[in-house]
């Protein structure tokens, strides 16, 4: 082979002005291997790299030949031990072998993987004859390939399982034990955009929910009734998008305002206030500053309507304070006959006679 | 029977201000201490005769005691109910949730009965509303009322009262082919005053195709006889290593109120937003997760959020977790950027330390101070399966507080770990 000469001159810009660039791609290209297999024992090499079968040579191997757990069981997984090595490997420490062959972390079966499931029935099938990894590809498999254990995926390659899914009848493989430790990938995945999702699925199916969440689940985000918020009380859990984490008092004018209903997905309209009350930014506690510029309805000028078009976007905001039935100081001015004007918007309707309460203490009725 | 079941001790330690008081006026500084413990016990499969498989229950409750925000004690009870289900039908009773028909989530002490049939799906509940706090009086302030003495029926103050506060609804759920979903459902919620809340509500799921899922939920108020609430969404996976969604939401925020406050009449204003997310593996260790979203408010003036992060694992076991957040929102007359980060390390196989940090840009200063700086870091301890201890610390500067440190210590008790279960 010509061997390549390097350009000293490309070389010295590439090693000067892109070294800054060497780390990154070193950490990202590191960050790539070693993922895909699940343990560290060299399955490739014994199932297709050592000479077997002939004189003087070691009996070839296959999957159960350290996998000898019984195949008729359901939940058989027959992890091998020492013993299995040492079948061959006499001459070593077989229990220093199975140590360094499986990752510390998942020297135990990982949860929910102990699926209702017959290896024997399934060693049968004509697509399979007999071959293990045509479902366990990554016990063979090169790095960032298949995974050890199937996904489910694989599993829907033969079997279709679209009305299990509807009808949440998932225990036919599936422990109910375990179904609290599974994430769905193959269905319903709970991906990036699941948080927006997940509402409305919930709503359509909260059985389904109900197979592995609990209701504390969702409590666990939505209850606005415990005194520490999730962010708070869970400071560890980096990638959960916690709407109050860091300084969100600082934000929460900001965020009301740029989703106005938003905060009533969780907080009564009420909250607002005992809130500014117990922290004494309340106009309702003395000497409490009001949070609305000088002459905000002062009638004075063009900041006599300033709360208008406010009160107009989001009402919700003025409700967290200004919400007393009749006692309620918007009405002072705008119920009927006095200065302020109507304050129903262009096409407003109800079906609300005006003897009800609400509509009475403006439209007159009130005893 | 399984059993799951957590309980989850948090001592805080922090001083608070709780009256700023007028300007030049030395607020005073209180050392607070809270504790707060939150129970959490469910079972399932539990057996009855003839029925295997057939009860399950949840009960959950907090209480917390020590000064906080102006009280030194508090409770709640948040979940308390039983299943049973056999067959076709299924009857819950206690406190539980429901969101079938209605814009927002009710929790209620009742009971939500369901029968399936075939493709048929039908639901009902009735119950008493469980406010968001039972024991806490609504509307108990006066802010800018005018004089007591002119409130003559008392119903309008809405003192605490269960008694008139119910709930009911009904859904009608169809399963189609192409994955299709569909539903029809109405939502009563009455306050002491009368009907808060009738809403008649639709909703649809499909995937059409093997790369496109769609979906739409519309809720219509039948007493101010308009759209409360509207949601389009759409799926795109038909680039597997791009895959997009895409989101149209519309809400009227005065219809979100109980139709009883007086103030549900004054709205009328509608805003929009519409929105995408993607989430793209760039490696097998990287995630990077893109959502950008524009909102037209009344009066056209427009607003928008924008969100960019990144997620690395470099190894299988999950050792190192980093992360790198970029956030930019604006909003009418003021908005923000976020530049945010942290890290996760596993340092041994029961111990996690972690530390997330953030600054926060304000595009009008808050009381003359323009930005935040936040960090929290936390050490975890994972004793045993069962037993999990956590130490975190919080420092900010913010516009409220040169500086704020607090402290935080958790317990977690965990019967189950298999369990997804939910933080507490």
């Amino acid at each position: 082979m010509k061997p390549v000469m390097r350009d000293s001159k490309v070389g010295s810009v590439a090693g000067g002005g892109m070294r800054w660039l060497f780390l990154p791609v070193a950490l990202l290209l590191l960050g790539g291997c070693d993922r895909g297999l699940l343990t560290h024992f060299p399955h490739r090499t014994h199932l297709a790299k050592i000479e077997c079968g002939g004189p003087g040579q070691p009996q070839c191997l296959s999957c159960i030949s350290c996998h000898q757990g019984d195949t008729t069981k359901h939940d058989a997984w027959a992890q091998p031990t020492a013993q299995s090595c040492a079948g061959c490997h006499q001459d070593k420490n077989t229990d220093e072998l199975w140590q360094h062959s499986v990752r510390p972390a998942l020297a135990t079966l990982p949860a929910g993987k102990s699926i209702v499931f017959s290896h024997e029935n399934h060693l049968k099938k004509e697509g399979l004859k007999g071959q293990c990894v045509k479902c366990h590809a990554g016990a063979v498999g090169v790095e960032g390939g298949a995974p050890l254990f199937p996904p489910m995926e694989t599993c829907l390659g033969c079997h279709e399982h679209r009305e299990q899914f509807e009808t949440n009848t998932c225990t036919n493989c599936h422990k109910t034990r375990d179904l609290r430790g599974l994430q769905p990938q193959s269905f319903l995945p709970h991906d990036a955009v699941w948080i927006r999702r997940h509402g409305g699925e919930a709503r359509a199916n909260p059985e389904r929910c109900a197979t592995c969440h609990a209701q504390t689940n969702c409590d666990t985000c939505h209850d606005s009734s415990k005194p520490l918020g999730p962010a708070t009380r869970n400071p560890e859990a980096l990638e959960a998008n916690y709407v109050h984490r860091f300084d969100f008092l600082s934000r929460h004018p900001m965020e009301a305002r740029s989703q106005p209903g938003q905060c009533a997905t969780c907080h009564a309209k009420t909250e607002c206030d005992a809130c500014h009350i117990s922290r004494g930014v309340s106009g309702a506690v003395a000497g409490g500053p009001s949070p609305h510029p000088l002459a905000w309805a002062s009638g004075l000028g063009t900041a006599a309507n300033l709360h208008g078009p406010a009160a107009r976007r989001d009402i919700g905001s003025c409700a967290s304070c200004h919400d007393q039935g009749a006692a309620t100081n918007c009405v002072r001015c705008h119920k009927v006959g006095a200065t302020g004007g109507t304050p129903h918007p262009t096409g407003w309707r109800s079906t609300q006679p005006t003897t009800a309460i609400e509509c009475a203490v403006c439209h007159g009725g009130m005893p | 029977m399984w059993v799951d079941a957590r309980v989850s001790t948090v001592a805080q330690y922090f001083q608070q201000g709780l009256v700023p008081g007028q300007p030049g006026v030395v607020a005073r500084v209180d050392t607070a201490f809270p504790i707060t413990l939150a129970a959490f016990l469910r079972v399932g499969a539990i057996d009855l005769p003839g029925a295997a498989d057939s009860v399950s229950a949840e009960v959950s409750a907090w209480g917390s005691a020590g000064p906080r925000n102006g009280t030194n004690a508090d409770a709640d009870v948040t979940a308390a109910w039983a299943q049973y289900k056999k067959g076709i039908v299924r009857v819950k009773l206690g406190r539980q949730v429901t969101l079938p028909g209605s814009s927002r989530f009710v929790r209620f002490d009742g009971a939500a009965v369901g029968v399936s049939l075939g493709s048929l799906d039908l639901d009902g509940y009735f119950g008493w509303v469980a406010l968001p706090r039972w024991n806490l009086g609504r509307g108990a302030t006066l802010l800018g009322a005018i004089d007591r003495d002119t409130i003559k029926d008392p119903l309008l103050m809405e003192a605490q009262n269960r008694a008139g506060q119910v709930t009911a609804g009904v859904r009608i759920g169809l399963r189609l082919p192409l994955q299709t979903r569909a539903a029809l459902a109405f939502h009563e919620q009455h306050d002491l005053t009368g009907p808060a809340f009738r809403v008649l509500s639709a909703d649809l799921a499909s995937q059409p195709l093997k790369w496109l899922g769609a979906g739409a939920r519309l809720s219509f108020d039948l007493q101010a006889l308009a759209v409360s609430e509207a949601r389009v969404w759409f799926d795109i996976t038909a680039l597997p290593l791009v895959p997009v969604a895409l989101d149209y939401s519309f809400q009227q925020p005065s219809l979100l109120l109980p139709q009883t406050s007086v103030l549900a009449a004054f709205g009328g204003a509608s805003w929009h937003e519409l929105g995408a997310e993607t989430t793209v593996r760039a490696l097998p260790s990287l995630k990077v997760t893109a959502r950008g979203a524009a909102q037209l408010f009344p009066g056209d003036q427009t607003g928008g959020r924008g969100t960019l992060r990144a997620v690395w694992t470099p190894d299988l076991d999950g050792r190192w977790m980093l992360l790198g957040e970029v956030q930019r929102v604006l909003v009418p007359t003021s908005g923000y950027s976020q530049l945010r980060a942290g890290a996760r390390w596993r340092a041994a196989q029961t111990v996690t330390a972690s530390i997330d940090g953030a600054v926060f840009f304000y595009d009008v200063p808050i009381h003359g101070v323009p930005l935040s700086v936040t960090g929290i870091g936390s050490v975890e301890w994972a004793a045993k399966p069962w037993l999990r201890a956590l130490l975190s610390a919080t420092v900010m500067r913010t516009p409220y507080a040169a500086f704020e440190a607090q402290g935080l210590a958790r317990v977690i008790f965990e019967l189950d770990p298999v369990s997804s279960g939910g933080r507490q």
